[in-house]
């Protein structure tokens, strides 16, 4: 950037001395044109003065040859007095433009030299060098004069009496006012001609500088723009240049290295890091700037701040018009937490699938188990009716018992497993159709004990569930009843409402439970003391209970007043509010 | 009076129970080791109550009852599925219409004859209100 601020800087100092040089030259070139052309005119004044003089002496001529002075006059030939002769002079003039003077001595005696007033300047005098050269030295003068104050282009001839004395003078001149006024007016084009290129030429130097101006505005804009953006992006952002040295970077990386802005710019890798690192970060940047495209690596850096990240480099490196490395660009992305979420998904997905593989051998583990029990299931009652040996019988009551304890293990397994596995899709279901359902296969057990069940429970009720689970739910919590139950006692289901959840409670009069025993009932294989010994049981009932109540969204704990004082299960449900009339809905 | 049953058991012990149950209830009983087994058994001309094993190695339950329907053997009997519980019900799709009852393993000997009676009653009523 400040390279660039001196380059704009320095372009329109050399942009205004070039445009002043060039209108320098130009005046030069102009004067030297004009100069010359002054001097050719100058030279043309003067070869006019000489065939003027040449004129002149032709008229007189006409007159004779011989001057001499009479009398104070100045005669001409015998008898032409050249004295107030005004009209050789005006000859001259309108011959050959120039001005023409007869002098007698050095006094003016016909001309056609005006005074300021408009008069002929007949008596004035001849003075100054012209005078001298005439007079004095006897030659002819030609040369600038001044006559009466105005600068003239003139020539002087001596006029001589026949001793060959000098008598007088003939002149012939041109004011130069008069004859450099074409001269002056060329001059004059030129110099405008000229005045104007050069001022355009400088307008046009301005306008480029104030356009460059401009421009340099709008580049400054756009740095500032976009080291903004850059300084918002939160992944560390830097370039180099082909020598390696750094030529941006936003705030994110100057955090990431821990050092200012000013700190890093213009420096290179060496300079900034201890020498064996500096030379592994050169060796990858000649690398990256080498090659074509985008190196994409992942790396694990230690930031400024201490924190070990694990990142992304993306770097590549950029090429000018003809294909140049010029550098390049690099962008760090803190990949850690993607990282992190990605184990955790991976661990996740382990978890799954190990829960997947143990159902699945649970599964297979159940319909292995079967396979065997189904025999014996099928053959004990059988070789029981055909035994007739009391302590045989026995001894086969015990193998069925042991065969049903197996079974019932397996089954129960099975449901937790199932139940466990997928959550089920909650739709409304009548809840004492699935009460009754679970009564009419826990019947047998029941009535077995002369347990009389009392289903209380409002048979227009729904509630939010799997009917399937519900049943299965209600069959373990009555399974539990007929076997806890007292004697020819009695279990009532009933519900209340709380707010939109169903409290359904399954009470018995049974043996009851202490308070340590009410919490711990819900785990998987617990057992209460006095069932610990139970073949029946597997201790896996309420535990199921649970995970069910779990599936759908609700709670299950146990009252009890204390030992052989009965139970009670209670747990939530969620209240069917589809099943409600509708609201009216009114057109207004 | 038809009181023919097929067990379709690739476990021996399952078949040979099966076999003594069925024994002591005077049925006629056919055994298959495999569903291709079954499906020989019915070319050569069985029919009646088949009770059918879900879980066999090659060509399982289902399979079976799909070769039925395919190769026109299913008509004239009538299917009793013995499940194990929990047993991948995914490839039922389609084929519950052709399958009258489920059994649970393992089963009370009782329970079984109960079963088998009831639907060769069902098999030799003259009304085919048990054929798809």
């Amino acid at each position: 950037m400040k390279h660039l601020k001196m380059a704009t800087e320095k372009v329109p100092i050399l942009l205004v001395i070039t445009a002043v040089a060039i209108a320098f030259v130009m005046m030069v070139a102009n004067r030297l044109v004009l100069e010359q052309i002054r001097e050719e005119a100058v030279r043309q004044a003067s070869r006019q003065q000489e065939s003027s003089m040449a004129a002149f002496w032709e008229q007189t001529s006409r007159h004779g040859n011989l001057f001499h002075i009479e009398d104070g006059r100045m005669i001409l030939g015998d008898y032409y007095v050249l004295n107030d002769s005004n009209e050789i002079p005006d000859r001259i003039f309108h011959i050959t433009g120039s001005r023409a003077t007869i002098f007698m001595g050095d006094t003016r005696i016909a001309t056609n030299v005006m005074k300021a007033d408009g008069t002929r300047a007949i008596g004035t005098r001849l003075i100054g060098p012209a005078y001298d050269t005439v007079f004095r030295q006897g030659m002819r003068y030609r040369g600038s004069v001044d006559i009466l104050g105005i600068p003239y282009f003139t020539a002087y001839d001596p006029i001589r009496d026949p001793s060959g004395k000098v008598i007088g003078a003939l002149f012939v001149g041109v004011k130069q006012s008069e004859y450099l006024a074409r001269y002056n007016g060329i001059a004059v084009k030129i110099t405008a001609i000229n005045g104007t290129l050069a001022a355009i030429f400088v307008l046009f130097a301005v306008l480029l500088i104030l356009n460059r101006r401009h421009s340099e505005k709008e580049i400054r804009t756009q740095l500032l723009f976009q080291q903004h953006l850059l300084d918002t992006i939160p992944s560390p952002i830097f370039s180099k240049d082909a020598l390696g040295r750094y030529n941006l970077c936003n705030k994110a990386f100057q955090s990431y290295v821990g050092l200012t802005r000013e700190e890093l710019i213009g420096k290179s890798v060496f300079e900034l890091w201890p020498e064996e690192l500096a030379q592994r970060y050169y060796d990858m940047d000649r690398e990256i700037m080498e090659a074509t495209g985008t190196q994409i690596y992942e790396s694990q850096v230690r930031y400024a701040d201490g924190s070990l990240r694990d990142v992304m480099f993306h770097k590549a490196s950029f090429r000018d018009e003809h294909g140049t490395p010029g550098g390049l660009v690099g962008v760090i992305l803190d990949i850690t937490e993607r990282k992190a979420a990605e184990k955790e998904r991976s661990l996740m997905e382990a978890q799954r699938h190990r829960s997947r593989m143990m159902e699945l051998l649970l599964i297979q583990l159940n319909h292995d188990l079967n396979t065997p029990l189904t025999p014996l299931f099928a053959l004990l009652p059988m070789i029981r009716r055909k035994v007739e040996d009391a302590g045989v019988d026995r001894m086969l009551e015990i193998c069925q018992q042991c065969v049903n304890q197996i079974q019932g293990l397996a089954g129960k397994t099975f449901d937790l497993v199932r139940i466990s596995s997928d959550r089920p899709r909650l739709l409304p279901v009548n809840l004492a159709v699935a009460a009754d359902s679970a009564l009419g296969d826990v019947s047998n057990a029941l009535a077995e004990r002369g347990v009389i069940c009392c289903n209380a429970i409002d048979p227009e009720l729904k509630v939010l569930g799997s009917a399937e689970q519900l049943t299965l739910l209600f069959k373990n919590l009555l399974g539990n009843a007929a076997r806890y139950a007292a004697q020819n006692g009695k279990v009532v289901l009933s519900t209340t409402s709380r707010e939109d959840e169903i409290v359904v409670s399954v009470r018995d009069d049974g043996v009851g439970l202490d308070r340590e025993h009410l919490a711990l009932i819900f785990d998987e294989f617990y057992k209460a003391d006095s069932a610990r010994h139970d073949l029946t049981t597997q201790g896996l009932g309420l535990a199921i209970c649970k995970r069910i109540v779990i599936n759908h969204d609700g709670m299950i704990w146990a009252e009890s007043p204390g030992p052989g004082l009965g139970t009670t299960i209670f747990f939530t449900l969620k209240g069917d509010s589809s099943g409600d009339p509708l609201p009216v809905l009114y057109d207004i | 009076m038809n009181r023919k049953i097929m067990i379709v058991d690739d476990n021996e012990y399952v078949r040979a129970s099966v076999d003594i149950i069925c024994e002591s209830g005077q049925l006629d009983l056919t055994s298959a080791a495999s569903g291709m087994e079954c499906l020989q058994r019915l070319k050569e001309g069985f029919r009646g109550v088949i009770l059918m094993d879900i879980m066999m190695p090659e060509m399982d339950g289902w399979d079976t009852i799909r070769e039925m329907v395919d190769r026109d053997l299913y008509q004239g009997n009538i299917v009793v599925m013995l499940t194990g519980m929990g047993e991948p019900d995914s490839k039922m799709e389609g084929l519950q219409e052709y399958v009258s009852d489920y059994m649970t393993k393992p089963f009370n000997p009782d329970e079984l004859l109960d079963s088998l009676e009831y639907y060769l009653t069902l098999l030799n009523t003259p009304v085919d209100n048990h054929e798809r």
